[in-house]
């Protein structure tokens, strides 16, 4: 897959600071990646970086194959961002906010048409000030693709909504992707990197420190998945014997650790059946980004 | 094109604004009438009862018809019951100007030397007679003044012309400049502080408070990744900024025809002046972006100095006499110098040297400050 951004060795310092300390990203056509890491890891510093916002201290972009010193107005007019405290004039209708924005482009979208897809058709008129948060981000992304750009920079664009917008938001992200756009997402919640990302980058400190599909970063932890169950009435069976030592007990429910978690559903139903036990609260638990952070850092991502 | 949206987005957002149209459009306008109603009376009781002081000026005597018309005009004038004329009499030798200079006399008509002349004019053709000269000031008793003895002479032709006579005296009316005739209009006084209220909303509150607002909520922020450039920025949000002061301006300067204001107000000089004094003040409001970052700070920062400056510059009282420990601040801040200068204007004075070169200053150290930081956060 070609690169359409690549850095090598990406710095940014502030005196003692080491905001962004040598990263090296590798951004295909077409992709969803994530960059996830705490809050203070450097993800906003990166990214504000890539978009210009701020002069990196050492290191190199790519943009399209090409070497940039700055990013330019040619560059700008092929990018859209949403910042991560992105707040637009109050007092603006949210037709003529995300009109405004598309008239300092080149290349535009018709704003009706952003209205309809972004779903702001019965909030065209209200004032920005008076949307609600999830209705914000949704105007915030309208504003982000204006220009129709190849590259989308979405900076941590669900942090404080609840999660029926959340969702809301990653069916429109997932649909930038159908539309074959390059998504550059940074997030802390490790649910919407795993959801939406192609491909993830985890940053700590400055530093990438796991990069790669979820898939692969998981199966790096050689973690098993665990289901989590109980029987209403144990009828004086042991479970632990039942299922020859398979099964644990903690803090009164059983604990199956499993690679193969349909074939140990099975077993589960199975006996349960044979013994004509009730299964109660059943729910598995797969290993996850959370589990990767933690494992490589020794802390969770909200720490 | 940019330029053109990012204005157009700014002024809806400022329009759109209760406290920028209030303190802006509507504060400046009520003030206005509420300074012009409740103190114009005490400066000025001229219209409570009409009392013309005239001044009647013979470079020589009259003579023969000429002096039985004007004699008995005037004895006409002096006898009338309401007492509205008080005439005096001078000759050539005599201080009349001083006298309206000194308000003892509100309007002088001046008979030049050969206007006996008119004399023969009622028996022979072609008799050219010296034109008669009206003399005010631009205070309004003098110029309603001016206008009733200027319809008196038109009666007086018309009825030497009802008798067939076909001579014309000529009427010239003639306004000192302040230089000569020292005048003291109340509204000349406080329309100038008014425009210089208006501009200081601006300033002082609008344009800082509104560059620190948008920068810290992220907007300058959010532009600066589009394409538009930095000056299209700048410029559309100083636009936006003027647009709300001309409108502030206009409705001053509509409600304005309902009192008797200097028509110099109209002047280009004058309005030359109206827009070097919103520039240096726009200047002198970016010195305080320049300085405080956070919209608090800013504030009261910004609240302090405007009623400082307001109260300082003279625009509501004389300060020329205030302590040395409060006029120094009078001395130093430009608004001081604008609004004399304005009133200048307004009073046919000419414009001093520091009217220009104290604003000047602050116009080039509030540019260069704010430029300098800008380059600096930028960095």
């Amino acid at each position: 897959m070609d690169n359409i951004i690549r850095v090598n060795g990406l710095k940014k310092h502030y005196k003692e600071i080491k905001a962004v300390d040598g990263i090296d990203l590798e951004i295909g056509k077409g992709e969803i990646v994530a960059i996830l890491g705490p809050n203070g890891a450097g993800k906003t510093t990166t990214v504000e970086t890539l978009e210009g916002l701020r002069k990196p201290t050492s290191g190199e972009i790519f943009y399209f194959g090409k070497k940039i010193s700055s990013v330019d107005q040619e560059i700008k007019e092929r990018i859209g961002v949403q910042l991560q405290s992105s707040t637009f004039f109050a007092n603006l209708k949210v037709f003529e906010i995300i009109d405004s924005f598309g008239g300092l482009y080149k290349k535009r979208v018709s704003t009706e048409s952003l209205i309809e897809k972004f779903n702001l058709k019965e909030k065209e008129k209200t004032l920005i000030k008076n949307l609600s948060g999830g209705q914000k981000q949704r105007v915030a992304l309208a504003c982000a693709v204006v220009n129709d750009p190849d590259i989308v920079f979405l900076d941590e664009p669900t942090t404080g909504l609840d999660p029926q917008a959340r969702r809301h938001l990653w069916d429109l992200i997932e649909q930038l992707k159908k539309d074959g756009k390059t998504v550059i997402l940074t997030t802390h919640y490790m649910e919407e990197a795993e959801y939406l990302a192609d491909k993830v980058y985890v940053i700590d400190h400055g530093k990438i420190i796991a990069k790669g599909t979820v898939q692969q970063l998981i199966s790096t932890l050689n973690m098993s998945s665990v289901i989590y169950f109980t029987f209403d009435e144990e009828n004086g069976v042991n479970p632990v014997e039942l299922f020859n030592g398979k099964v644990k007990i903690e803090n009164g429910k059983y604990e199956y650790e499993t690679n193969e978690v349909e074939k140990s559903l099975i077993e589960i139903f199975e006996i349960s059946k044979n013994k004509e036990l009730k299964i109660e609260d059943l729910h598995v638990r797969k290993p996850n980004l959370e589990d990767v952070f933690l494992h490589l850092t020794g802390r969770t991502l909200r720490e | 094109m940019k330029l053109k949206h990012l204005t157009i987005a700014m002024a809806k957002d400022n329009f759109r604004q209760f406290e920028i149209v209030f303190w802006t459009i509507v504060f400046p306008a009520a003030m206005f009438i509420f300074f012009t109603t409740v103190f114009s009376g005490a400066f000025d009781q001229e219209t409570s009862e009409l009392n013309l002081k005239i001044g009647v000026v013979y470079e020589e005597t009259l003579t023969g018809t000429t002096k039985e018309i004007f004699g008995e005009l005037f004895k006409g004038l002096e006898e009338d019951d309401s007492n509205t004329f008080n005439i005096t009499y001078f000759d050539k030798s005599d201080n009349y100007l001083e006298e309206l200079r000194a308000r003892n006399l509100d309007v002088i008509i001046f008979f030049p030397e050969g206007f006996n002349r008119l004399n023969l004019g009622f028996i022979l053709q072609n008799i050219e007679v010296p034109d008669i000269k009206i003399l005010h000031t631009s205070r309004s008793i003098s110029t309603l003044g001016r206008d009733i003895l200027n319809s008196i002479m038109d009666e007086v032709n018309l009825r030497i012309n009802t008798f067939g006579q076909d001579v014309e005296m000529n009427i010239q009316k003639v306004s000192l400049s302040s230089k000569e005739g020292v005048d003291f209009n109340y509204l000349d006084f406080i329309f100038p502080s008014m425009l210089i209220m208006a501009i200081m909303t601006v300033s002082f509150f609008n344009m800082p408070l509104s560059i620190v607002d948008y920068s810290s909520q992220g907007i300058s922020k959010r532009i600066s990744i589009t394409p538009a450039k930095k000056t299209d920025y700048f410029f559309a949000f100083l636009i936006s900024q003027f647009l709300v002061l001309i409108l502030s301006i206009i409705l001053l300067y509509f409600m304005s025809r309902f009192y008797n204001i200097s028509k110099e107000m109209y002047s280009i000089k004058f309005f030359g002046f109206l827009l070097f004094s919103i520039l240096t003040s726009l200047s002198f409001g970016l010195l305080f972006a320049s300085f405080f970052k956070k919209i608090s700070t800013l504030s009261a920062v910004t609240n302090v100095m405007y009623f400082l400056t307001m109260f300082l510059s003279g625009l509501y009282f004389d300060v020329s006499n205030i302590p040395m420990f409060l006029r120094w601040y009078t001395l130093i801040n430009p608004m001081t110098y604008l609004v004399n200068g304005m009133r200048n204007i307004l009073n046919l004075k000419s414009l001093e040297a520091n009217m220009i070169i104290i604003p000047l200053i602050w116009f080039f150290v509030g540019i260069i400050v704010f430029s300098y930081n800008l380059k600096k956060v930028k960095e």
